[in-house]
């Protein structure tokens, strides 16, 4: 360390690996910017994304995998919540429910295709979010941990009733809704170069791409007010600056939504059927 | 099928029979709320495995009639003290190591207490739904000319008699006196000598009992039990809100409110709001809750935190 600490002092800046700030603290891949490791690490991913589906795992743990990507889906929607601004929320399943549900009702019920619904089920994410946020701005740590669980019973409760929708207790298929992205269609398992992949080893590389696009996304939220202004673990120490966090906070109760609405989307998808009981916390 | 023609009279009868089912499932409500008040207050833990201890309390209370064949009014003693030690061993085993630590970690290690009781009672007592045995039954009796359940007036005066101990233990014992003090501040409370540790098991202890007497009123009846007894015990949540996180009283008007609340809904959602869906009245409390926080967002006599959490 010394080594490149001397050669940084040298150039008049700091050395890369220090981190300086709350943005650096939260990055995406931690440790020196120009560093080989960061492109080896790049590489290793792309050649796992690649090489597990095709040589290394079989269709049933593809299928687990998957599942894997869509719950770190919704885990980057709930770290954004809980990580950055210290909001505790078990309502989670909420957000994803109401992305599962939008998702299968114009995808599966209109027959929209992917990337429209998937737009959507973000979309109505963000705004359920966006209209949650300011209430639960009232309302601080402990409260609002049961306020949050309240919320998942309140969605139970309209998924179970708005039957036109949702379809009460029976629930609404994804079965027939169409998973073409352009020439790939990830419903009979897409085509590459004149190979045929089956759905699993399809499926597997669309929800790990939305991981990936998740997680820039909710990197990208780092130079909100949030994340510059208020260090994730108290927001105590920033008595004088309270309107700033608040801000923040309801800028990133508005993120989480739209990733967990994703998430939802494509774990609804993967379930084939959206059913009412499932999306609870659980 | 116009809904004008299907529409009966409520009668005030109606209401004052509601009422006071109303506030017979308020004094369970209460009790489960009483036993997460005395926990937060005295440890500032969240327990979300509350409602796995008034489950596992209310199978306590079947296996001792049931299974083992004794007096109904024993099994729920006796539930209360398995719950009581449940709470103990809880605190010793679990929740001691956990002191200190962030609030986020604990209220999810509760959790996963919760779903593991909620497992065990499964796996040992099975997924059906049971007799508790309890010798009121679907019985009722008629009380100035209102019918009433006669289980609905054995809880109400079980809960009023627990109710009535805590308040008077709280108040004038030299342990209720240590609790108290360690609520209010537990550096001080040990620099004079308080036991702090004795306080925390003593508050899961009353916990734990308190709840298996939950458990028990809420499984009585007609093949009540079920494991989702359990999942009706996190009404009981709003009902702690309501009043406020780290006050026993609050806990009890809260519970009480939630009751009342609840089962008039049930009278009323089907006739006069039939647009709010079936079996409104689930998730009535929760709306209660969210309306009273949006107006006091530290319940109705809960005490303002100062920190900013």
């Amino acid at each position: 360390m010394t080594a490149t600490l001397t050669h940084s002092f040298r150039r008049g800046g700091p050395a890369p690996e220090q981190v300086l700030s709350y943005a650096d603290d939260i990055r995406l891949l931690r440790g020196p910017r120009r560093s080989p490791w960061r492109w080896i690490f790049l590489a290793a991913a792309a050649a796992l994304y690649w090489f597990l589906p095709t040589h290394y795992v079989g269709d049933p743990g593809l299928r687990t995998l998957a599942m894997c990507g869509i719950f770190a889906i919704g885990a980057i929607g709930l770290n954004l919540l809980i990580g950055y601004t210290g909001q505790v929320s078990l309502g989670h399943a909420f957000f994803v429910g109401a992305g599962a549900y939008t998702a299968a009702y114009v995808g599966g019920e209109r027959g929209w295709p992917m990337p429209a619904y998937l737009a959507l089920a973000v979309l109505i994410g963000f705004v359920v979010g966006g209209v949650i946020g300011p209430f639960a701005l009232r309302l601080r740590g402990n409260y609002l941990v049961i306020v949050t669980l309240g919320l998942v019973f309140l969605g139970e409760h309209l998924w179970t009733n708005w039957e036109s929708v949702t379809g009460g207790g029976n629930g609404v298929s994804l079965r027939e809704a169409p998973m073409a992205l352009g020439p790939l269609d990830f419903a009979t398992g897409i085509e590459i170069g004149g190979e045929a992949y089956t759905f699993e080893q399809s499926f597997f590389w669309l929800v790990w791409a939305l991981v990936a696009v998740a997680a820039l996304l909710a990197g990208r939220c780092r130079p909100c007010a949030t994340a510059t202004c208020r260090p994730r673990s108290s927001a105590s120490a920033w008595p004088a600056t309270r309107w700033v966090p608040s801000h923040g906070r309801v800028r990133t109760r508005r993120w989480p939504a739209p990733s967990t609405g994703c998430c939802s989307s494509t774990s609804a998808r993967s379930s084939s059927a959206c059913c009412c009981r499932s999306p609870t916390w659980r | 099928m116009s809904g004008a023609a299907l529409v009966a009279v409520i009668t005030g009868e109606d209401v004052l029979q509601t009422g006071f089912s109303g506030i017979a499932l308020g004094c369970k409500y209460a009790l489960i709320a009483l036993g997460f008040s005395i926990i937060f207050k005295a440890t500032g833990v969240i327990n979300f495995a509350q409602g796995g201890f008034v489950l596992i309390g209310a199978y306590f209370a079947y296996n001792v009639t049931q299974t083992w064949g004794q007096n109904f009014y024993l099994s729920v003693v006796l539930a209360m003290a398995g719950g009581a030690l449940l709470g103990v061993l809880v605190e010793m085993l679990v929740l001691r190591r956990l002191v200190n630590e962030s609030p986020v970690t604990v209220i999810m290690v509760t959790i996963g207490i919760l779903f593991v009781i909620d497992n065990v009672t499964t796996a040992i007592w099975g997924p059906d739904n049971r007799n508790l045995g309890d010798p009121w039954g679907i019985r009722t009796r008629e009380l100035a000319g209102v019918t009433v359940a006669l289980r609905d007036m054995w809880t109400i005066a079980f809960a009023a008699a627990v109710l009535a101990a805590f308040f008077l233990f709280f108040r004038y014992s030299a342990l209720g006196l240590a609790m108290r003090a360690t609520a209010l501040d537990p550096e001080a409370a040990m620099a004079q000598g308080i036991p702090a540790r004795r306080v925390h098991r003593v508050s899961w202890a009353i916990a734990g009992a308190v709840a298996a007497l939950a458990g028990a009123a809420l499984a009585s009846g007609a093949g009540q039990l079920s494991p989702a007894t359990g999942s009706l015990a996190l009404a009981a949540f709003p009902a702690i809100i309501l009043g406020g996180l780290d006050s026993p009283l609050g806990a009890v008007v809260g519970g009480l409110v939630i009751g009342v609340v609840q089962q008039m809904t049930a009278l009323f959602a089907p006739e006069h709001f039939a647009w709010v869906g079936n079996s409104f009245e689930l998730v009535s409390p929760y709306l209660v809750m969210i309306l009273i926080l949006l107006i006091r967002p530290y319940g109705l006599f809960g005490t303002r935190e100062v920190r900013r959490a």
